[in-house]
């Protein structure tokens, strides 16, 4: 199969998405040039400014912008450059779009994907490197997807963008250049399926986003040590797989969260709980999380390196729990 | 970071230590390898050495104190540290209650810690999901977790390597045959040697009487409204019979004392058990120092140690307060019956069923409600005479000469 990037995947997406439905358009800030990590680079060539269009930067405009258009029957398919800045549009993402279609007793749809990177890319310091995937799973109203591959980029993109809800696509910073095997032909990644991309008796591993690649690196480290994960990504966040995360647990055992996003309160955390409250009498051993340290992400390379979850720090909660 | 500072295993024979003498105090700061304290086992005197450098954040036991193995005796902190004590309270079912535990010193509360459970195994949820389903007793198991826990996987060790040969075991021909084995739960086995211990060490002696309960049941009667506006149920029997005997004791203190090695002591407190059936065994939850509370009181707590008692939800202080046994199988009908004493009680009450019978009265022959009590009590503490005098004064009490207080 051939390979292209996560960026190049989500790209093909959005373009696939655009022919097939005239309703469908991006905007935001430097999209007609393919800023800040080139989604969205060369788009304006075939769909022409109408459909691709640079706004001012104003974050809370554009997903207003958004919803307004949503309302109005079309798909629109806004970017928010960091995701950092979704806290300028917190309103309009939890307190409108997440809202409307309920509050007006279903008689609208809000078909509107608010994509937007997440996480490290390196030294862009404490405002452009963090990861909020766990603040909008508490936001009833709102679906939240994680692509981890160029292929669930793809397809999950494609399912966010006919959904007829409002969709959080949160995407990685460092995946965008890295390439992945993604069909030619056509294909929808559906939400709330996990995918298992390694299956063991010892561990299950729950990774979420550029933490599934670090997750899969430390498997291989932990098979030389004679301990066998499985590796399963979640993909959205919500709706949650939860049915699939059990299924492995049950078989494990042993449960270790990885994700990329501070640890306090975070994914790792919902998951866990949902864990101890449905299956509990399933577990061997105490469940451990891998985040970010709960402190600002440092612009220092050293010191940034040190917050972010690596491979070593998974392997050493997945001998903890498995030594328990 | 507090430190726990444990009875060690010194052999594996040895279960229980005695505490000989803290060289240390609390407060006192100590080097780690120093020796905290002296203990003496069955075999040898050993000193235990402070496992890190700290300050003694609390001493949880005294000395000439018994402490089973893995009891925690002593915690070291940091000199700023603040150290909940009670979390590091987890002293063995079935070992007297160390005198810091006594006097109401560590509530009930901090007892109800589910770590405290003295018969509580550590074993993963799983683990514990397994042995149930296969019916593994987990104390058999040996744990290879973090501190001994038990894991899914020690489990099927066990059910490889021990139980086919429990199970295979083959009857000689022609004896019955083994339809179900139903292995001892740790609260069979604790109950199964405690009263061994009870029926062997202490020579019973059983003194029976017959008690008019009309007066008893007019208490009842006449307690009602206040028992039902205070504590919101109306008194049983089991109250007054508690009540009464509890102040009765106030006059007999060698009912209310226990045996300890070549010493009688005599305890202050008198918490009144009350004799619990449950499915999975017998429970003995105490009502603390009766002879001092109001009907009323004495009914919402038996109520409420009753109910728990159901739940599984008793701590080990309500468990193991109890200074003398009441025990009632009128509810089966039971007429007559004598009892084991629970160590380390001197005395045990068993209360049958009241029934009308004819008895003479001025003589003339009247129905009365009667029932039968029989007192055991322990003979090296008690003598004949002195039971029976205590069973009379009951008597008396329970017949209506004795004044409420």
């Amino acid at each position: 199969m051939r390979e292209i990037t996560y960026a190049e995947a989500l790209r093909e997406s959005l373009a696939e998405e655009m022919r097939r439905d005239k309703r469908v358009f991006v905007y935001g800030e430097d999209v007609e040039l393919g800023y800040a990590f080139t989604v969205s680079k060369g788009l304006i060539d075939e769909f022409g400014p109408e459909r691709v269009r640079d706004t001012p930067i104003c974050e809370q405009t554009i997903v207003g912008i958004g919803v307004g258009a949503a309302l109005m029957g079309m798909r629109p398919v806004p970017e928010i450059e960091f995701c950092d800045l979704l806290t300028l549009c917190m309103d309009q993402i939890c307190n409108v779009a997440a809202k409307f279609r309920y509050m007006s007793g279903g008689q609208v749809s809000l078909p509107l994907v608010v994509r937007s990177p997440a996480g490290k890319w390196g030294s862009f310091a404490a405002q452009h490197s963090q990861t909020f995937d766990a603040w909008f799973m508490n936001v009833p109203g709102l679906k939240v997807a994680v692509p981890a591959t160029p292929y669930d980029a793809k397809g999950l993109l494609k399912t966010a963008i006919r959904d007829d809800n409002p969709v959080l696509f949160v995407e990685r910073k460092l995946l965008y250049p890295i390439p992945g095997p993604v069909p030619e032909e056509e294909y929808l990644v559906p939400f709330g399926e996990a995918k298992i991309h390694r299956e063991g008796g010892d561990v299950t591993i729950v990774a979420i986003g550029r933490m599934l690649s670090l997750t899969l690196k430390a498997s291989e480290m932990l098979e030389n040590e004679g301990i066998k994960a499985t590796v399963l990504d979640p993909r959205t966040l919500v709706p949650l797989d939860k049915k699939t995360i059990f299924e492995c647990v049950r078989k494990t055992h042993r449960l270790v969260i990885v994700e990329e996003g501070h640890k306090t309160g975070g994914v790792g955390g919902e998951i866990a709980a949902l864990v101890s409250e449905e299956i509990l009498d399933e577990m061997d051993a105490p469940i451990r999380r891998v985040a970010a340290l709960d402190c600002p992400i440092p612009y220092n390379a050293t010191l940034e390196d040190y917050i972010f979850p690596n491979e070593q720090n998974i392997v050493e909660a997945v001998r903890y729990v498995v030594s328990s | 970071m507090a430190t726990e500072v444990y009875i060690p295993n010194l052999g594996h024979t040895m279960t229980v230590a005695e505490i000989l003498k803290f060289l240390k105090s609390v407060g006192d700061s100590v080097e780690a390898g120093e020796t905290l304290l002296e203990i003496e086992t069955d075999k040898v005197n050993y000193g235990i050495e402070a496992p890190v450098s700290g300050v003694v954040k609390a001493i949880l036991v005294n000395d000439g104190d018994k402490v089973p193995v893995g009891g925690i005796v002593a915690v070291i902190g940091e000199v700023d540290e603040e150290i909940d004590v009670h979390l590091y309270q987890k002293q063995d079912k079935g070992q007297a209650i160390p005198e810091a535990l006594r006097d109401g010193k560590l509530k009930e509360a901090v007892l109800n810690d589910d770590r405290m459970g003295s018969d509580r195994i550590a074993a993963s949820p799983v683990a514990r999901k397994m042995a149930k389903e296969k019916g593994v007793d987990l104390s058999l198991v040996k744990g290879s977790g973090r501190s001994g826990q038990i894991r899914m996987a020690d489990v099927e060790r066990y059910l490889r390597e021990v139980k086919p040969e429990e199970v295979e075991a083959v009857p000689p021909s022609g004896s019955p045959e083994i339809e179900e084995v139903i292995p001892m739960t740790s609260m069979r086995r604790t109950i199964a040697r405690r009263l061994s211990q009870s029926f062997h060490d202490a020579p019973h002696f059983n003194l029976c009487a017959e008690v008019d309960m009309t007066e008893v049941k007019r208490l009842c009667d006449l307690a009602g409204e206040e028992t039902e506006a205070q504590a919101g149920i109306k008194p049983s029997l089991n109250d007054i019979f508690i009540k009464i005997v509890a102040i009765t004791l106030r006059d007999f203190p060698l009912l209310n004392a226990r045996l300890h090695e070549d010493k009688i002591e005599v305890l202050k407190n008198i918490n009144i058990g009350l004799a619990v059936a449950l499915d999975e065994g017998l429970i003995v939850p105490a009502i603390e120092n009766a002879d001092q509370k109001r009907l009323w009181q004495i009914a919402k707590e038996r109520k409420d140690l009753v109910e728990r008692a159901r739940q599984g939800r008793l701590s080990l202080l309500e468990l193991e307060r109890g200074t003398f046994t009441i025990s009632n199988l009128g509810m089966f009908d039971i007429v007559f019956f004598t009892s084991i004493l629970n160590p380390p009680q001197t005395g045990i009450l068993s209360i049958g069923k009241t029934v009308n019978r004819p008895v003479v009265m001025d003589e003339s022959i009247v129905i009365r409600p009667i029932v039968q009590m029989s007192l055991a009590v322990d003979h090296r503490v008690v003598d004949g005479a002195v039971g029976a005098q205590f069973l009379q004064a009951l008597k008396k009490g329970f017949e209506g000469s004795v004044s409420w207080s």
